[in-house]
């Protein structure tokens, strides 16, 4: 059974404009599946550190 | 019965020990005290239902803690639920977990049993929800409504208070998500980092420029004051100086080969001496070493010996004086207890030989005893025999008398033969008339006849008298032996008697001396025996004194001899380290010798030269070392730019992840706002209708709650008129009891209007801060759904539970609980 949050990037695709935020949208939803609120904040933070060590 | 659960059974889950199963009734109602494990029940139907409890998360929640009883020996927790859904299908839900162990972990399962069917884990979890049209979420909407959600609503913050509205308005989810979206310390903290590190590194650069220009300047300034050329202040020029200075020292190295290899010998001497120095001195610090360890041990040693030594002395002088008078003394006393011993031992065996010689006269007695008995029984034969004299004696006469009578025939019958004879020679010779017999008137042929039988007759007796002549003289010769031998018995029996009798004389009083001889004999070797032993106790103290004295003087010897090996020892020392000294003074010559000649291969003055020129070199090379590097550092600003730019780069990405995450915070909040704002539109009525039973306010009749566009999403919570036109807010003016009521009229609305297959109300604990009235309303609020949904309701409150079953009237079922304990809830 679907849950509410599952359904987000559907239901919000006409209000996101940006397609990256609609990416970024389906995978922190993918994050809420898997653990709840605790692995989209994990999701975010090794997201940040992908991007602090890229080039570094 | 209606749809809903139809039995339930739990073991080794949370507070359950012990199985425990219940049928359910139209209404189940469970009482019990605080802590008796009401809520339990609850629980493990939601865990059954969807593996986890509501509530139950966080980072020290354990799913082992949490359903596995800790009590239990199987360490494994385990519900069963059968379900009657208002579809008509029938469900059997098991689900089971085992503790993890020291080598396993944990482990869910979930068995369904639908429509003929089994399903297992993720599979019996989708059938579970598609066929009662509940996941968790709508679940905890809709049918189980919380014991701490109502406390959140009436005792927590307005914050906790929207998550619970949230919760029951089926929005709970996306205000979770919506939280979740605001990372903004993370990014914040990683921009300001990588923004720190770009300017320490700007400035570093800036700063090494300025200061590397100024080094130069410094540097070279000094160097032209040296005298260096400022043509020469180049890479080439050093590395043509330094050509030539190498080229320098090869040849100065090769004449030192050769000066080395001419004083090669005295090296080697050189190098004997030093290892023979270093020998000696380490010997020489060995030997100081032991010296000193010794020089301390032996004082000790010394001092203790020296104590000993003193003492054995006064023991000794002790000993010389008064031990060889005791000695003396004791010399002389010996001698005297071994005459004594002497004479005792030759008393005892003198008492030994009496003694060996009484043995011997008793033993000739009995003998001699033995003999008169036998000589008495002797004589006593021989006087029997004796006795038995007078017939011999009659009999010898008998035997006299038929010799005589005998030797009388004889005559007789020689007379006749002589007569016989005579008459016959008449006879013969015819001259009867001379005839004897022939005168007798008998005719001599007659006569002679009868002469002749006469004669037979006579030389018959004659026989047998002689016969009889012959036995009786061999009887008279045994009876003369006889005779003669009983009287020499007799004689010698009277002498026997005589001696015997003076024998046995002789031996009383001989027995009777040596007797007391003997006593007296054996009380002195009683008395010897005493002394002896008195004596040898006396030697055995003695001995044990000479023994002692003995080992006295052993230990001094022993004493004496340690001292003398100890001296021996130190005067070994000595001389070694006199050995020692002399080695180290002729290692020296040889090192002195050797120093010096080492000083003059050392003293070389181009190596000086050459050093000089080295220097002077180095601080022309530190200068163009500089300049490299600063032209180096110059070279490589542009990947240092281009470093920089990377972190601009992260700077740039990460300001944007963060504008991002706060575009969908804000429309996801949006979304949340307009959905909460649609299902209370939707369940207004409703609400407002439950909270009207329940409350029955006088006034203030109806409530009404709006989502407010905030970020999170906010509610207005108010109470109004019936009109409309005054109105009271939740922060304001609410009680608890009606902020309760207001969870409930939530709770309830959304039961009654949600589409899903399993028509059941939920409530644990539901009269929180509720007085009486409200409580007996709310009773009957819930007996009005009872016609279309099975209750479960559990409470503490006996008055609550009394209300409700006065309201609902029949098929009710009540579980009355007692106090928990570590076997388990207790069902009364």
């Amino acid at each position: 059974m679907t849950s509410i949050v599952e359904n987000l990037p559907q239901l919000l695709k006409e209000k996101i404009r940006e397609e990256t935020d609609l990416e970024l949208l389906s995978e922190l939803v993918k994050a809420f599946q898997l653990g709840g609120a605790s692995s989209v904040k994990t999701w975010i933070k090794v997201y940040v550190k992908q991007i602090s060590e890229a080039e570094s | 019965m209606k749809e809903g659960i139809r039995r339930i059974t739990i073991n080794g889950f949370r507070g359950v020990n012990r199985p425990i199963e219940i049928e359910m009734a139209d209404s189940l109602f469970v009482q019990g005290p605080t802590g008796s494990g009401k809520t339990t029940i609850l629980q493990a139907i939601e865990w059954a239902l969807y593996g986890k409890i509501s509530g139950f998360k966080g980072p020290g929640f354990t799913e082992e803690d949490a359903y596995v009883n800790i009590f239990s020996n199987k360490l494994e927790a385990s519900v069963g639920i059968e379900l009657a859904l208002a579809s008509g299908e029938n469900l059997v839900v098991s689900r089971s977990r085992k503790q993890a162990r020291k080598s396993t972990i944990g482990k869910t399962t979930l068995k369904l049993h639908a429509n003929g069917a089994t399903y297992s884990d993720k599979e019996a979890q989708e059938q579970i929800e598609s066929l009662t049209g509940l996941n968790h979420e709508r679940f905890l909407q809709a049918v189980f409504l919380h014991q701490e959600t109502i406390r959140q609503i009436v005792e927590g913050k307005p914050g906790d208070r929207d998550t619970v509205i949230d919760q029951l308005l089926g929005t709970g989810s996306l205000r979770e998500f919506t939280e979740a979206l605001d990372p903004k310390r993370l990014i914040n903290t990683e921009i300001k980092a990588l923004k720190t590190v770009k300017e320490r590194q700007e400035g570093e650069e800036a700063r090494f420029e300025i200061e590397s220009k100024l080094d130069l300047e410094d540097k070279k300034s000094k160097l032209l004051a040296q005298g260096h050329k400022e043509r020469n202040l180049t890479l080439p020029y050093l590395d043509e100086q330094i050509e030539h200075i190498l080229k320098k020292l090869a040849m100065l190295a090769e004449s030192y080969d050769q000066s080395t290899q001419m004083s090669h010998k005295d090296l080697a001497n050189a190098a004997d001496a030093k290892v023979s120095f270093v020998k000696a001195n380490e010997l020489l610090r060995k030997l100081d070493r032991m010296r000193m360890k010794l020089h301390a041990e032996k004082r000790e040693e010394i001092a203790r010996l020296g104590t000993q030594l003193e003492l054995y002395k006064s023991t000794r002088k002790e000993l010389s004086t008064t031990g060889d008078a005791s000695t003396a003394e004791l010399d002389t006393r010996i001698l005297k207890l071994k005459s004594s011993q002497d004479k005792a031992r030759s008393d005892y065996r003198q008492m030994q030989r009496y003694a060996d010689e009484l043995e011997d006269l008793v033993d000739e007695y009995k003998r001699r005893d033995d003999l008169a008995t036998k000589q008495e029984k002797l004589v006593e034969g021989f006087i029997i025999d004796h006795g038995n004299a007078p017939t011999l004696a009659e009999k010898l006469k008998r035997i006299e008398n038929r010799l005589v009578e005998a030797r009388n025939k004889f005559r007789q019958g020689s007379d006749l033969a002589q007569l016989l004879v005579t008459s016959e020679a008449y006879i013969r010779d015819k001259t009867p008339t001379e005839c004897p017999v022939c005168a007798q008137g008998i005719e001599p042929k007659t006569v002679l006849n009868r002469l002749k039988t006469q004669n037979q007759e006579t030389g018959q007796h004659i026989q047998e008298a002689r016969d009889d002549i012959t036995k009786l003289e061999k009887a008279e010769k045994r009876y003369e032996n006889d005779r003669a031998k009983i009287e020499s018995m007799q004689s010698e029996i009277h002498s026997l008697s005589e001696a015997t009798k003076k024998s046995l004389e002789d031996i009383r009083r001989i027995t009777e001396k040596r007797t007391a001889t003997v006593e007296d004999a054996e009380k002195m070797v009683q008395e010897s025996r005493f002394s002896m032993e008195e004596y040898g106790r006396i030697l055995e103290g003695i001995e044990d004194e000479l023994r002692q004295l003995e080992n006295d003087r052993k230990s001094n010897k022993l004493l004496e001899t340690r001292f003398r090996s100890a001296e021996t020892e130190l005067q070994k020392l000595l001389s070694s380290e006199l050995f020692a000294e002399k080695l180290i003074n002729a290692s020296n010559e040889v090192i002195a010798t050797t120093t010096t000649e080492i000083e003059s291969l050392e003293n070389n003055q181009p190596i000086d030269s050459l050093q000089k020129e080295l220097d002077e070199l180095a601080n022309v090379m530190e200068y163009v070392q500089v300049v490299e590097d600063y032209e180096t550092r110059f070279e490589r600003e542009s990947s240092f730019r281009v470093h920089l730019e990377s972190i601009d780069k992260q700077i740039t990405d990460l300001e944007e992840l963060e504008s991002s995450l706060k575009r969908l915070r804000d429309t996801v909040s949006e979304h949340q706002g307009e959905l909460a704002s649609e299902a209370l539109d939707r369940f207004q009525s409703s609400i407002d209708n439950f909270y009207g039973d329940i409350m029955g306010h006088p006034y203030f009749r109806h409530i009404r709650i709006q989502a407010l566009p905030t970020d999170p999403v906010t509610y207005d919570i108010k109470f109004t008129n019936d009109h409309g036109t005054v109105e009271t807010h939740i922060n304001t003016r609410f009680s608890t009891a009606q902020m309760n009521a207001a969870a409930l009229s939530i709770f309830l609305a959304v039961n009654q209007s949600m589409a899903h297959t399993l028509p059941i109300i939920i409530l644990d604990d539901p009269t929180q801060n509720m007085d009486t009235p409200h409580s007996k309303a709310l009773a009957q609020t819930l007996s009005k759904l009872s016609k279309t949904r099975q209750l479960l309701v559990v409470t503490h409150e006996g008055e609550f539970v009394h209300n409700l079953a006065e309201s609902l009237g029949r098929n009710i079922r009540l579980v009355k609980m007692g106090t928990w304990t570590t076997d388990g809830v207790i069902m009364v």
